[in-house]
């Protein structure tokens, strides 16, 4: 079945094709989001393989899903939603097997075009990462999501389910414990 | 990062805002993946296929039991559902 390439607006057709079991019309649906996924998948990742894993993971499930979806907001956010809260899954499920660097591990690209700003960027991330590792599965994706995503509250709320009251208690829980767990490691 | 004292919010928001400029690198990990994915759509189609045609001697076998048990008078030693009370009677007023 042919399938057209065009923009947002042709996501609609082709959920319709995918609902009605099309998976070709699913993979078009993936080709066009999956930049997106994988972009939220990796911040919880351990590495390249699990990030292909994860992804997989939630197109699967997406697939299985996509009954579920009613159209009452664009497809990728739906999709994003899935992909979060498969994330979050995904950290619970492996919050006790520990977390050392993998060999694959995901790279970081810094956007500056000068070195001393792009190397201090790696480094504040590289602090941050393991900091966060050190913090509850929700803390860990509540700042994610609004510190280094830069996600907005309103949108964390629905990308998460939690109301945005909750959103905004975890966060500022979150950063009172993530502060300490980095001066604790600043003084190692 | 400052070594000294407690970590202040404005210095925790320059870490993270330091760190917002630097972005996970997924090109290699999306590189055909949609392929892959297809792939693995079609397997767990023609899985669920396979499992319902390897289901078919068990489905087969029960009912050539139940016929067989039917033919042998055995369908008799338990009731159908509408006359249950009446063999539950049958059987428990001796008793009493």
């Amino acid at each position: 079945m042919d399938h057209p390439s065009g923009g947002a607006d042709d996501d609609l057709a082709l959920v319709l094709a995918a609902q009605a079991g099309d998976a070709v019309a699913f993979t078009e649906l993936a080709r066009r989001h999956k930049s997106r996924v994988f972009g939220i998948a990796a911040r919880f990742a351990r590495g390249v393989h699990d990030l292909e894993d994860l992804a997989q993971e939630i197109f699967l499930r997406a697939f299985r899903k996509l009954g579920a979806f009613r159209r009452e907001a664009p497809f990728e956010h739906w999709l994003s939603a899935l992909a979060v809260r498969r994330c979050y899954d995904h950290l619970r499920r492996t919050k006790h097997t520990r977390e050392e660097a993998p060999l694959d591990a995901i790279e970081y690209q810094a956007a500056d075009e000068s070195e001393e700003r792009a190397r201090e960027a790696r480094e504040a991330h590289e602090i941050l990462h393991r900091a966060l590792r050190e913090l509850p599965e929700d803390m860990r994706l509540i700042l994610t999501l609004l510190e280094l995503e830069d996600r907005p509250v309103r949108e964390i709320a629905s990308l998460t389910g939690w109301s945005e009251a909750n959103v905004k208690t975890r966060a500022v829980r979150a950063r009172a414990r993530l502060k300490l767990i980095l001066e604790a490691q600043r003084h190692e | 990062m400052n070594d000294q004292g407690p970590l202040s919010d404005p210095e925790l928001d320059r870490l993270f805002a330091a760190a917002r400029r630097v972005r996970p690198e997924t090109s290699r990990a999306e590189f055909a993946f949609e392929t892959r994915l297809l792939a693995q759509l079609r397997a767990g189609r023609d899985s669920i296929g396979l499992w319902g045609w390897r289901l078919v001697p068990w489905f087969a076998a029960v009912v050539g039991l139940l016929a067989v048990a039917n033919g042998l008078g055995l369908g008799d030693a338990v009731p159908m559902p509408d006359e249950f009370s009446e063999w539950l009677m049958a059987r428990m007023l001796p008793v009493v």
